[in-house]
Formats: C-alpha cells, sequence, structure tokens
C-alpha cells in the first residue's frame, strides 16, 4: 500500500512539471516629469565700433535655450547680470561709468515660446535683468529654440586706449 | 594450542594445581564461570545461541526522474521611480535588478524578455510614450547567460525585447557545471528620454518580464 501512495506521487509529480515553463513579473516604472530649463551661449563677441567716429560700441550674444514649465502654475525667465564689471580700470565701467549716462544696455530677441524683453534695458552689476519670459506650460523644441541679445556700449571719449573686458551671467529658471 | 594451554578453564587449572587443590578449586572456577557465562549470555546472547535463519523477500523498485526544464523570476522590482536627469534634458534612469533561476536541457535554451505592458501615456498626449520611442534599456552582465549588452534597445509595447538569452545546458546554482549563486541576475538600465515638449506630471508604465525555458 505504501509503495503503491509513493509510486503514485513521482507520477503526479512528472506529470505536472511537463516540459518548458514560462513565468512572469511586472515592474512599475514612475517618471515625475517636472520643469526644466538650460541655456547655452555662443562664444563672445568682442564689441566693436563701425561708421561715425565715437558711434558707440556694438556686440550681439546669440543663445539657445530648452525650457518646460509646470502646467497651469509654472513660468519661466532669463535674465542677465554683468557679474564682472570692465577691467582694467581707465575705461567702461558699468557699476561705475566715468561721465553721466555712459552705460552698457541691450535689446533682445527670442523665439517663441520666450517673451523677449521690451524695449533697451541697461545691464547692471548689482541685480539680473530680464531677457525674456515664459508662461504656464511653456515647452521649446527638443533642440532647443534661439534668442539673442544685441549689446550696446557708450563709446566715451574719456576712456583710455586700451583692451577691458566685463563678464555677464545669462540665466535660465522654470517653475 | 598454545592458546587452549593459557587458557582458563577448569580442566586446565586442575592440572596446573595438581590433585590436592583439585576439588576446591573446581568449585571457585565453576562457580566464577558460571557468573562470567551467566553475563555473556545476557548480553551477547548471539555469541552463544546460533542464529534462527529468518525469511526474506527482496523487492526491488525503479524509481525515474525527469527533470524539466526550469525558469523562474526570482524577483523583479515591484516599483521603480525614475531619477531626474542632473543634466537638464537628458534621461530620466534607473538601474533595477532583475533575478532569476534557469535550468535548459541539453538541446533547449531560455531566454528573459521584457514588454511594456501599459505605457506613461499615449502617443501624443503630451507625456512620455514607450510607443514613441521614448524608453531604451541596456543591461549589465548576466551571471548566467548572455545579457542584451550595452547597446540600446528600444522597449516596445507591441514584442518583447531581449533581456538575457540563458544557453542550452544550463542551470542555476551549486557550481559548475551550473553557475556558482543559487540565484542569478541581471541589471537593467532603464532610460527615459526627457525632453522639453513633455508635459509635467507623474507617468507610469507596467513592465513585464517574462522568463521561458526548454
Amino acid at each position: 500500500m505504501v509503495k503503491t501512495f509513493a509510486i503514485a506521487g513521482m507520477m503526479v509529480c512528472l506529470a505536472a512539471c511537463g516540459f518548458g515553463q514560462v513565468t512572469t513579473g511586472t515592474t512599475n516604472v514612475t517618471a515625475n516629469i517636472k520643469h526644466e530649463a538650460t541655456l547655452s551661449v555662443d562664444a563672445s563677441d568682442p564689441f566693436l565700433t563701425t561708421g561715425s567716429v565715437f558711434n558707440n560700441y556694438t556686440a550681439t550674444t546669440n543663445f539657445i535655450y530648452m525650457i518646460r514649465t509646470t502646467q497651469s502654475t509654472g513660468s519661466g525667465k532669463i535674465t542677465v547680470q554683468v557679474t564682472t564689471d570692465f577691467s582694467p580700470t581707465g575705461g567702461p565701467s558699468v557699476a561705475t561709468p566715468p561721465s553721466v549716462g555712459d552705460a552698457l544696455t541691450y535689446t533682445c530677441t527670442a523665439s517663441a515660446p520666450a517673451t523677449p524683453c521690451s524695449g533697451t534695458v541697461t545691464a547692471k552689476t548689482t541685480k539680473a535683468t530680464s531677457v525674456a519670459t515664459f508662461g504656464a506650460d511653456a515647452h521649446s523644441s527638443t533642440t532647443g529654440n534661439s534668442g539673442s541679445v544685441v549689446w550696446t556700449l557708450t563709446n566715451d571719449p574719456v576712456y583710455q586706449t586700451g583692451s577691458y573686458t566685463a563678464i555677464v551671467t545669462f540665466t535660465i529658471s522654470a517653475t | 594450542m598454545a592458546s587452549d594451554a593459557n587458557c582458563i578453564t577448569p580442566g586446565n587449572a586442575a592440572r596446573q594445581l595438581g590433585p590436592k587443590r583439585t576439588e576446591s578449586v573446581r568449585r571457585i572456577i565453576q562457580s566464577r564461570f558460571g557468573a562470567i557465562c551467566g553475563i555473556v549470555c545476557c548480553a551477547f546472547p548471539w555469541l552463544v545461541f546460533p542464529a534462527k535463519s529468518a525469511a526474506q523477500t527482496v523487492v526491488t523498485q525503479t524509481v525515474t526522474i525527469q527533470v524539466s526544464p526550469l525558469g523562474n523570476l526570482s524577483s523583479v522590482p515591484a516599483s521603480v521611480t525614475l531619477a531626474q536627469p542632473t543634466i537638464p534634458f537628458t534621461s530620466f534612469t534607473k538601474t533595477i535588478t532583475i533575478s532569476y533561476q534557469a535550468r535548459t536541457t541539453p538541446s533547449g535554451g531560455g531566454a528573459i524578455t521584457m514588454q511594456v505592458t501599459t505605457d506613461f501615456s499615449a502617443a501624443g498626449s503630451g507625456g512620455p510614450s514607450v510607443a514613441n520611442g521614448d524608453l531604451t534599456y541596456t543591461c549589465g552582465a548576466a551571471d548566467l547567460g548572455t545579457s542584451c549588452g550595452s547597446s540600446p534597445i528600444t522597449a516596445s509595447t507591441t514584442t518583447q525585447t531581449n533581456v538575457v538569452q540563458i544557453p542550452s545546458s544550463a542551470c542555476t546554482g551549486g557550481g559548475t557545471p551550473c553557475s556558482s549563486t543559487n540565484t542569478n541576475s541581471v541589471t537593467m538600465n532603464l532610460s527615459l528620454a526627457d525632453t522639453p515638449a513633455l508635459t509635467s506630471g507623474t507617468y507610469t508604465a507596467a513592465l513585464t518580464f517574462t522568463i521561458s525555458s526548454t
């Protein structure tokens, strides 16, 4: 009787095991897509003066931005600030211009979804000033969108001849 | 013969001691032999009494075991969250580990595959979409079989894509000729494209892993 049960048990096991087997498992993968932004600017262009004597110096900074802002409540902006004033001394200065009216100013262009700054803006060392703004649920293209800042620097006869360098910092942010 | 002479038996003792002391010594020896014999008979009866012959039946049973191919996903993570890229608009990433056990026949083989059974969101709806090709993965080395390798594979909602190929005559655990570990594993590096076009929000997809063996 005992032997009979043992053999029957093995027969059942063989039938159940079978040939070939497939089992599965599942993983839930979650992605939290949040606001993001990034910006790149091209290599610095020198300020040049053209045309009449003592015409202002001009230069252009081109940039590419990528942005995604939060639906409904998000926003974004691109700003610029002179983080290092012109040096050496004796030339132009953003913080302490040698003559009243001397300034580093700019105008903006930027493709949608950005809204570029309007009019002429004076750059500052003390605070960031606007280049462009974005609304909620803004999306740039996958390869980025373009914009530019066209700089104008007063050509004051008081400047001593020489080469002067300043650093301006662009910042893009998104919420 | 020498052993018989050295053996202390009533006969030998009488011969060695002479006729005068024979009777008293015989009694002493007989009484001590009687006690020793009693102990031996009780403790070791098979030394004294011949074994009784038993009736025996020998039954031979042939036991056959069919070791079948086996595939088992020991563990897959129930849920994971892709990490936000440190560099904007690169990729959301996550490394997961798949643990498995397998046994394949000399003429068979096995495989672990993956299919996205629930997409993050419908293509064109603003969220990430596997159907759009947004989810790719690479594999680390598998300690049994050959993993999908370092070339990105695009996950699919319609077909199962390769994770690990298991060769014939493969088996998990116990050392040569099987793997040295009792559970095998492979790592997968998931990568979800992060583009500005994606609409902000939380999205979840279900990845179904399948292991098969023959």
